[in-house]
């Protein structure tokens, strides 16, 4: 069996394309000199006002080693991880290489004399979100891997594996919530909202569109809805659907101790260093589900042995 | 929550969903407030028609253990979830079972009323 390296690909690739970027900016920024002032606003203060300067080739200096190195880094963590990571790890460092090269270059290229330089200029705003947004999701599906094939032969269910003891004529579904605790929630809501809201409205419009995605984000993690039935695991929020495991593909379900920072370095929609897939919304309990030939999937609900045991006794039909 | 249906019983299959519904609550693991998932998902999750699941839940609705709101789906209101389901799922049981022996309502009322005055 030949080992699918299109994660490890889409990893390089990522990993190229900081340095790529930075030397872009830097292109850029030389292309324009002429036009740009003496001396380049590199910091801004709350009420959006330029509050340091530099020469430019310190400005653009700093601008390509961020944009090379913060990505970069994430690289080596990548690859510290399971091989399945690679391909979403790869997603962010691409996407955040392209993020920070416009927002960093751009902020510099767009200067004038005798203008007031902004932090992320407007013009630069929508052309770098989109990129990002692009380049992010191509690097994602290029690391999907194609999960083996599962026709013909399949290992029978583990005789250890609970399951339920109803006529094969039962009709068997579960159906489950894996919620964040609502006030822990509310209140890193808040402290994290405060303060992007009071530099959006002291000068900084732009931050809106981060404030507003991250808020969204949080309501789509809110709570997810985990259901077993004949036709697998799936576990989805707001018709956005996280993950979804065809019983075809389900080796065995089983139950877990969840600690989320050890386990998967916070919560949500997770990936661990070993490669397990996690919707982790509290530590304790949780389903974990076995895929053949993949990692685990695993999904913090309450009564997850009687999840497992659904699980279980469909596989055992199914095989 | 498990649910489970038996197409090849005798029970009417919105009887059966009921009683996956007091049988959660029997068992303690449904509170008042508690909500139940939506009718969509629970007829996709058991194959069964949408009416037939509507139909469990507005039983439900009328023994006074779960309300039914628009936009907000069904809630747990009963205050003792725990036994109101209790004796539902017993009574439910025995008329099962009455049914299975041929026993009238009648023959049933009789035997209750004489528990009842031992």
């Amino acid at each position: 069996m030949t080992t699918d390296r299109r994660p490890t690909h889409a990893l390089v690739a990522s990993a190229v394309l900081a340095p790529v970027v930075a030397a872009s900016g830097t292109a850029m920024a030389y292309a324009v000199r002429d036009r740009l002032p003496d001396e380049l606003a590199v910091h801004w203060g709350i009420d959006g006002a330029p509050d340091r300067f530099t020469s430019f080739t310190g400005a653009v200096t700093t601008a390509a080693v961020i944009t090379a190195v913060v990505p970069l880094a994430l690289v080596g963590l990548g690859t510290l991880m399971h091989r399945s990571a690679r391909g979403p790890v790869a997603a962010i460092v691409g996407g955040l290489a392209v993020f920070l090269g416009g927002l960093l270059f751009g902020g510099l290229v767009a200067q004038r004399p005798g203008q007031a330089a902004q932090a992320f200029p407007p013009q630069w705003v929508a052309p770098t979100l989109v990129l990002t947004a692009l380049v992010a999701l191509g690097l994602w599906r290029w690391g999907r891997t194609t999960p083996p094939g599962t026709a013909g032969h399949r290992e029978p269910l583990p005789a250890d594996a609970a399951r339920l003891d109803v006529p094969a004529s039962t009709r068997l579904g579960w159906t489950g919530r894996a919620s964040l605790p609502v006030r822990p929630t509310m209140v890193l809501a808040v402290v994290v909202a405060l303060p992007l809201v009071w530099v959006a409205l002291a000068g900084h419009p732009w931050v809106w569109v981060l404030a507003i995605g991250l808020g969204a984000l949080l309501a789509v993690t809110l709570s997810a809805r985990v259901t077993v039935d004949a036709a697998g695991l799936r576990v989805s929020s707001a018709g956005f659907t996280w993950s979804k495991v065809p019983l075809e593909r389900v080796a065995s379900a089983d139950t877990t101790t969840v600690r989320p920072m050890r386990d998967f370095g916070g919560w949500g929609w997770r990936i661990g260093m070993d490669g397990r897939r996690g919707y982790v919304t509290r530590g304790g309990e949780a389903l974990v589900v076995r895929r053949l030939g993949e990692s685990d999937v695993l999904v913090t609900v309450d009564d997850a042995d009687e999840a497992a045991a659904v699980l279980n006794t469909l596989v055992a039909r199914a095989s | 929550m498990l649910w489970q249906v038996d197409p090849t019983s005798n029970t009417p299959l919105h009887v059966q969903v009921a009683a996956c519904v007091r049988r959660e609550m029997a068992s303690g693991r449904l509170a008042r407030g508690d909500r139940l998932p939506s009718a969509k998902e629970v007829a996709a999750v058991l194959d069964v028609n949408l009416h037939t699941v509507l139909r469990a839940y507005q039983s439900l609705r009328d023994e006074g253990l779960i309300d039914l709101r628009r936009g907000r789906g069904a809630v747990v209101t009963a205050t003792d979830p725990g036994g109101d389901a209790r004796l539902r799922t017993l009574v439910t049981e025995i008329v099962a079972e009455a049914r299975l022996l041929g026993a009238t309502p009648t023959d049933l009322t009789r035997l209750i009323e004489s528990e009842f005055q031992r």
